[in-house]
């Protein structure tokens, strides 16, 4: 009895012991847990610019005088957009126009294509376009329009945005209209910065003439989100 | 820059809510009548008393909210401070020259998101590298016709981390435009507007 019960006793202590040695030995999990933070975007975007509609193509002086456009039928102030966030930004907009004439009946016409040169009807054919900067980070409307040169005033469809009475546009496809690239600790390296402007051709001699009371007012709505891919 | 500027009023949502009280009063008035057994007389009373307590109240703070005497844009109470002093001071040379072009700077998370369609929380804030306080409107629409929230004043460095819309959203992605209007007090103290832009986010419900 004695013997069975130290049989008893000493295999009752290997269970414990071999029990302690699973614990000893038990596999502890290492957890991690993976939350997605959204990045915060931070852009700087300019509240106005001004256009001018410019039927000979004259040299006009934009930005309050600081910079001089010259060649085209509708300019504006060299705009620019700032991504100081620490992600690179597409950028694309919803552009609708509104136009204000003297009277409903001599006010002009937006078009969505480039009106013939001997078209006598009072229209303006209008985009926006956007480029990222290649040169410098310095957002003052002289770089804004360096960078803006290499820009064909022509339009391309994959890559401006009309601008239409009443009516909002969008690119044609689904692809933003510049990315830009993060900032540095908040600050803006070559790429983070955009300019854009009005551009675009209107008739030069309509029958109903151009005046001071002839104005194109495009709203813009910006939409900034990380790349896709 | 006024970092420090506190909200002064309530939002201007309180007319709705006033009108919410004062038919949860009137049914509390009928339930009390019927269950309670005490005088009807007493519980219409005091029902009338709370109810015009409530009215009155409400009154006075809207008529704070839209000002004394020229419907000036009171400060929004739920907009709460979300950079630290030491963000706001960087940024004031950053501030001083958006002001200075007319560029207004803006700082939020591209998404909001709700599980019943008016609550979201999201991260919306009057970036440091502005010199003025800034008010919110959002459209469900691009036309801008369909308002769904219109803020109170917020400074710099003061944002929204969460919203109550006036009215629900479908389920899904939404596509909102959020206004953002910059606002100075000019010598005659006369609130006006400095800048304007907009900017869209997606609000998806659940």
């Amino acid at each position: 009895m004695k013997i069975r019960k130290r049989l008893f006793l000493t295999a009752l202590a290997a269970v414990f012991a071999g029990t302690m040695s699973f614990s000893a030995f038990a596999v502890e999990t290492t957890t991690i847990e993976v939350t997605y933070v959204e990045p915060t975007i931070e852009v700087t975007v300019p509240q106005t610019g001004k256009a001018y509609i410019n039927p000979y193509a004259l040299p006009v002086q934009v930005s309050g005088g600081a910079v001089t456009v010259a060649g085209q039928q509708i300019a504006s102030d060299p705009m620019v957009i700032i991504n100081r966030s620490e992600v690179d930004l597409e950028v694309r907009v919803e552009v609708t126009g509104t136009v204000t004439g003297a009277t409903p009946e001599t006010k002009m016409l937006l078009v969505s294509e480039k009106m013939d040169s001997d078209d006598t009807g009072k229209k303006a054919f209008v985009y926006l376009q956007m480029e990222r900067f290649t040169q410098g980070t310095d957002t003052s409307p002289e770089n804004a329009l360096k960078n803006l040169e290499a820009v064909p005033i022509t339009y391309r469809a994959s890559r401006d945005v009309l601008v239409l009475d009443g009516k909002k546009s969008t690119l044609e496809s689904t692809a933003p209209m510049a990315t830009l690239l993060k900032a540095n600790s908040g600050t803006p390296q070559v790429g983070s910065n955009a300019a854009f402007r009005l551009t675009g051709f209107c008739s030069k001699t309509p029958k109903i003439a151009w005046s001071a009371a002839d104005k194109i007012t495009a709203s813009v709505a910006f939409t900034f989100s990380p790349p896709s891919k | 820059m006024n970092p420090d500027k506190e909200s002064v009023s309530q939002e201007t949502s309180t007319e709705i809510t006033a009108e919410e009280i004062s038919g949860a009063q009137a049914k509390a008035v009928g339930t009390a009548v019927k269950t309670a057994g005490v005088s009807t007389k007493t519980v219409v009373i005091a029902a009338s008393v709370a109810v015009v307590a409530v009215v009155i109240t409400a009154a006075v703070i809207i008529l704070n909210v839209l000002n004394k005497d020229d419907n000036t844009i009171g400060y929004a109470s739920d907009a709460k401070v979300m950079l630290n002093q030491n963000d706001l001071q960087s940024a004031f040379d950053e501030a001083l020259r958006n002001a200075r072009d007319s560029y207004v700077a803006l700082r939020y998370k591209n998404t909001a998101y709700s599980t019943d369609g008016t609550h979201f929380t999201c991260s919306i804030v009057n970036s440091a590298a502005n010199l003025y306080d800034m008010f919110l409107t959002i459209y469900a629409d691009e036309a801008m016709t369909d308002q769904l929230f219109l803020s109170g004043l917020v400074p710099p460095g003061s944002g929204f981390e969460e919203l109550t819309l006036d009215h629900a959203l479908p389920s899904g992605q939404n596509r909102v435009y959020v206004v953002v209007t910059q606002v100075d007090t000019n010598d005659d103290g006369e609130q006006v507007i400095k800048n304007q832009v907009v900017h869209t986010i997606e609000f998806y419900v659940e």
